[in-house]
């Protein structure tokens, strides 16, 4: 198994946010989440009708230290659309709520 | 440990004027549920507002010792009418 440096890291994260319309940083997969949170925001995501990919953070602590440095955002899970960090569960769960989340996930549900 | 009320001071004494409600959500004192109104949210989107309360708990977040902090905010103008 390769040990990856920090740099490569940061380009692993920068490249999933990049290529993927919805990138979501969790922990646990989405098939098998390890944290409430991370579960409740894949079954939104899922809800809403999203095509996503994740990336579990378990996989290596660093994932979690470079990607927070990032974003700004201490927390896990951490939702971006468009290459932008929408926010965590909570904010999921608002814009779930209020009905935004599809339009952003689903780019036909906007137009 | 911090308690429900540690992290309650934290969040009123990082924002000056705001007011939080926090509940330890699973009495272990890592896991924490808070509602925060703040002036300082008024012209901030969520995502803002919501970093805001975290960098209150920064070190706990860093350290481990809160795992999780959920987060409901508002500005007071959203909230009260004006008089």
């Amino acid at each position: 198994m390769t040990i990856l440096t920090e740099d490569q890291i940061a380009g692993e994260i920068d490249r999933a946010i990049s290529a993927n319309h919805v990138m979501l940083f969790m922990k646990g997969t989405p098939d098998a989440p390890a944290c409430g949170f991370s579960a409740r925001t894949v079954a939104m995501l899922r809800e809403a009708g999203a095509e996503f990919s994740a990336i579990n953070v378990l996989v290596d602590p660093r994932v979690r230290q470079v990607l927070s440095t990032r974003s700004g955002w201490p927390t896990i899970p951490q939702l971006f659309v468009d290459g932008e960090l929408v926010g965590g569960c909570d904010i999921a769960t608002e814009l779930h709520e209020s009905g935004e989340l599809a339009k952003l996930v689903v780019p036909e549900a906007a137009a | 440990m911090p308690t429900a009320d540690d992290v309650r001071i934290r969040i009123e004494a990082h924002l000056p004027g705001s007011t939080a409600e926090v509940i330890d959500t699973t009495g272990t004192g890592d896991h924490f549920s808070a509602r925060v109104t703040a002036p300082q949210f008024e012209t901030l989107r969520l995502l803002e507002q919501h970093k805001l309360v975290y960098a209150a708990v920064q070190s706990g977040l860093d350290d481990g010792s809160i795992h999780a902090l959920q987060l409901k905010t508002t500005a007071p103008a959203t909230s009260t009418e004006p008089t």
